[in-house]
């Protein structure tokens, strides 16, 4: 990247932030110019968060200084932010749901008669201006809640952009969307990198930080690692970096199954109408299968009607071989079926109860006596999960809330773990966890699957569905429609697949 | 572990400060609030609102609120009124009736709200009425009495301990081992602190609900007994401040609206607190008018405070 004749648009200067007991960050010196996409990387924990919420305005830094184009600064607030030319995208969106799209990319700008009421024709008609410049179709008058994420999130760019911002923030854009669409948020990044826009990309997908960034800081405990163009560096050096050790392999030996497959798992023809065609699957002994397809093909339904959450209209269900009936996640937990969502905050954990509460919450009646908690059974238990999987607390009784990404997804893994159960359903495992602790849970997997655990599961990343799979299903339109081996797992073969090509 | 775990406490030992000095500062300048006649009055007065905030508290920590508690407090004390009226072989048989009828109440609440999914205002708002105008329609005006026996007994010492207060510690003492040590308890966190994610963790939610409201509506048939040991006599609206004060007792005591957190523990001292202020604006002659606005600003006082510091 030619640096020479841009201008330094943003300037981080020691910057450090503590927090009771915690340095979130620690003399922390950063860069921004012109047209430059800039990935932020790092565990979680690392202090990205923290380092965007410093630019936001919504924490103030104990010590260092912040330079807009040259000039010093101090940034008391959001809205100041914006003001000052930083706009940021959380993750979270922020948008309204029940208002249009027109009024939630001008909310709080919304052009005015001279009664002082919103122009309505004027708001659309600049919502329109803006997304065309972006070269998003939208219907503006469409409601937020009627959209999929991916147009969300689109709506959540625009509305960052239309302050005209220096500096753009993209908090883990990408994490809900289907590659397709990720494909167009990245033209999208182009598109403003052209006009000027310095962009700071917040991503755990390596392989995007490739594919768009100019140049790549690596955060670690707070403290800048190193900051490199994106030519001097790759993926191993990368994960190097943000790990601090040296990994032989990200993914586990896989482990063909030799002796007679005996089927864990299946399923015959469940049907739900409109949104699955009868699906027929079989799980084997030993083996991991992922089931692959573009975002919103049915696999979310999928595993949440296995679970019990979504009623079917047909179908049946057989563990080790005997029929079984769900019509709720009970009837799943008592067949020995467990079920990790993709939605950690309000399928998985009770953020403001202790790791321990959540880790025994299933297997809670499994540890009582006349209605009463055996509680020394229930610290034994925890305690010997919270070590087999190095969750990193200082305590049992610690509240989920202040974990990482990657340790309550251990917490929530061990919460199944301690119910023993015959078939554990994964959806996205992996998603917004840092590196060190995915490897973590890939051998984890490998591991009980050998050990005989049926393992299913809904994955978008392709890496990881290539490097776990020992076989893999693609849904396209609710409907299986390939099963490729795993001597024959490839990028393009799922990805043909997926887009609905008949493969024989 | 410590630093967590102290935050959670500080709550706790933060009211009771709160508590401890309203004791202290009025003992020093009023010789009549010491007494242990006024004392004792307070406990008395303390009772039946502490017994019924415990019940509030399992609802709030659902993340609901139950308002029918006051209605179903004035109801048992019209059942005792008209049945052990000329009648004291029907003590026993008429307290068990008025337990009943309040676990039925609560019962019908929970259902509603798990069930047929109504929103916990909404359902106990309904519940409220149609208490209030069964009570007044058995007793369109306040009369009626108890037997000499069953008023001096709930009114009288045991050991020089008032017996409402000593009822009150077994109700909290009941309710704080339920909401820690048993799995019931346990559910009733996890279900406040996350309805969706208790779901998927297998919990029968509906049935943790159904419970934690046939508790309250127990309770509530409790604190109504001693009540009607009080004013010995059946008054279908003499539990009308009941609701507010519960509520109030409960968010004082540090359990927040948002449910799953908190506990018992604090509630009473946020009934204490309640009562203790209600005496003192007794013996300063302020209108019962007053006591109602200082009563709110205590509510939202308490609200705001604590949603600063959770910030």
């Amino acid at each position: 990247m030619d640096r020479m004749n841009k201008e330094v648009i943003l300037e981080v200067k020691g910057i450090t932030k503590l927090f009771p007991g915690v340095r979130a960050l620690n003399k922390v010196n950063f860069n921004l110019y012109e047209s430059e996409i800039r990935a932020l990387v790092g565990e979680n924990g690392a202090g990205k968060t923290t380092f965007v919420k410093i630019l936001s305005g919504a924490y103030q830094p104990d010590e260092g200084e912040i330079y807009l184009r040259g000039k010093k600064v101090v940034i008391p607030d959001p809205y100041q932010a914006q003001q000052m030319g930083i706009s940021i995208v959380y993750q979270e969106l922020n948008l309204i749901p029940y208002m249009s799209v027109a009024r939630n990319i001008l909310l709080g700008r919304e052009p005015r008669t001279s009664f002082g009421f919103v122009n309505t024709s004027e708001l659309i008609k600049r919502a329109k201006e803006l997304m065309e410049i972006l070269e998003i179709d939208i219907d503006p008058e469409s409601f937020i809640y009627e959209l999929p994420v991916a147009q969300q999130q689109m709506v959540a760019i625009v509305r960052a952009l239309s302050v005209n911002p220096d500096i753009l923030i993209l908090d883990e854009p990408t994490a809900s969307l289907s590659e397709h669409e990720v494909e167009h948020l990245f033209k999208v990044m182009m598109n403003l990198k052209k006009r000027g826009v310095g962009i700071i990309f917040i991503s755990h997908r390596l392989e995007e930080v490739f594919q768009v960034a100019d140049s790549v800081t690596v955060l670690k405990d707070g403290e800048v690692v190193a900051t490199k163009s994106i030519k001097e560096i790759n993926q191993d050096k990368l994960i190097k970096m943000m790990v601090g050790r040296e990994f032989v392999n990200i993914f586990p030996q896989k482990t063909p199954i030799t002796t007679k497959k005996e089927a864990v798992f299946s399923i015959r023809g469940l049907t739900k109408k409109g949104v699955l065609k009868n699906i027929n699957i079989d799980l084997f002994r030993g083996e991991i299968v992922t089931i692959a397809g573009l975002q919103g093909q049915g696999q979310r339904e999928l595993v949440r009607a296995i679970f019990g959450i979504l009623p079917v209209d047909k179908g049946e269900i057989y563990l080790e071989g005997k029929k079984i009936k769900i019509t709720n996640p009970r009837d799943a937990i008592k067949a020995g079926i467990g079920f990790l969502s993709d939605d950690r905050k309000t399928e998985g954990l009770i953020l403001c109860r202790s790791i321990r509460e959540n880790i025994s919450l299933p297997t809670l009646k499994r540890r009582g006596v006349w209605g009463f908690v055996k509680r020394k059974e229930e610290k034994e238990a925890v305690i010997s999960q919270v070590k087999a999987l190095d969750i990193r607390t200082t305590s049992i009784e610690q509240e989920a809330q202040f974990l990482s990404g990657g340790n309550q997804q251990k917490v929530i893994i061990a919460k199944w773990l301690l119910s023993n159960p015959k078939v554990i359903i994964f959806d996205e495992p992996t998603i917004g966890i840092d590196v060190g602790t995915k490897i973590e849970i890939y051998h984890r997997l490998r591991k009980l699957a050998q050990e005989g655990t049926g393992i299913l599961i809904v994955s978008s990343d392709m890496i990881e569905i290539i490097g776990m799979s020992d076989r893999v299903l693609v849904m396209f339109e609710g409907e299986i429609v390939a099963e490729i081996p795993a001597e024959k797992i490839s990028e393009e073969k799922i990805m043909a697949a997926a887009a609905g090509e008949k493969t024989p | 572990m410590l630093k967590l775990f102290k935050r959670k406490d500080r709550t706790v030992i933060t009211i009771y400060l709160v508590l401890v000095i309203l004791f202290i500062i009025p003992s020093i300048i009023s010789p009549v609030f010491r007494t242990y006649r006024n004392i004792s009055n307070i406990l008395h007065q303390a009772a039946s609102l502490g017994i019924v905030s415990v019940g509030q508290t399992f609802i709030v920590l659902l993340t609901g609120l139950d308002l029918s508690v006051g209605s179903v407090m004035s109801l048992t004390t019209v059942i005792c009124a008209t049945l052990m009226k000329n009648n004291p072989s029907m003590i026993f048989l008429t307290i068990l009736l008025s337990l009943a009828v309040g676990a039925g109440i609560g019962f019908l609440n929970g259902f509603l709200v798990s069930k047929v999914k109504l929103s916990p205002l909404i359902a106990t708002l309904g519940m409220m009425a149609l208490v209030q105008g069964i009570a007044l329609r058995v007793r369109p005006y306040p009369g009626g009495y108890v037997p000499r026996s069953f008023g001096d007994t709930i009114t009288g010492n045991l050991f020089f301990i008032p017996v409402p207060a000593i009822i009150l510690l077994l109700v909290v003492v009941a309710g704080i081992i339920t909401l820690r040590k048993t799995i019931l308890g346990n559910y009733i966190y996890a279900t406040g602190g996350g309805e969706e994610n208790a779901r998927l963790a297998g919990i029968n939610i509906n049935l943790v609900k159904i419970s934690a409201y046939t508790i309250c509506g127990l309770i509530a048939a409790v604190a109504g007994l001693v009540l009607t040991g009080r004013i010995r006599s059946g008054d279908p609206l003499v539990g009308t401040s009941f609701p507010l004060d519960s509520i109030t007792a409960v968010i004082v005591g540090g359990t927040p609206f948002t449910g799953g957190q908190g506990g018992i523990e604090g509630t009473i001292a946020g009934a204490l607190i309640i009562a203790m202020l209600s005496n003192m604006l007794n013996l300063l002659n302020v209108s019962s008018f007053y006591q109602y606005i200082v009563k709110g600003l205590i509510l939202i006082t308490a609200v705001v405070i604590y949603s600063l510091r959770r910030k």
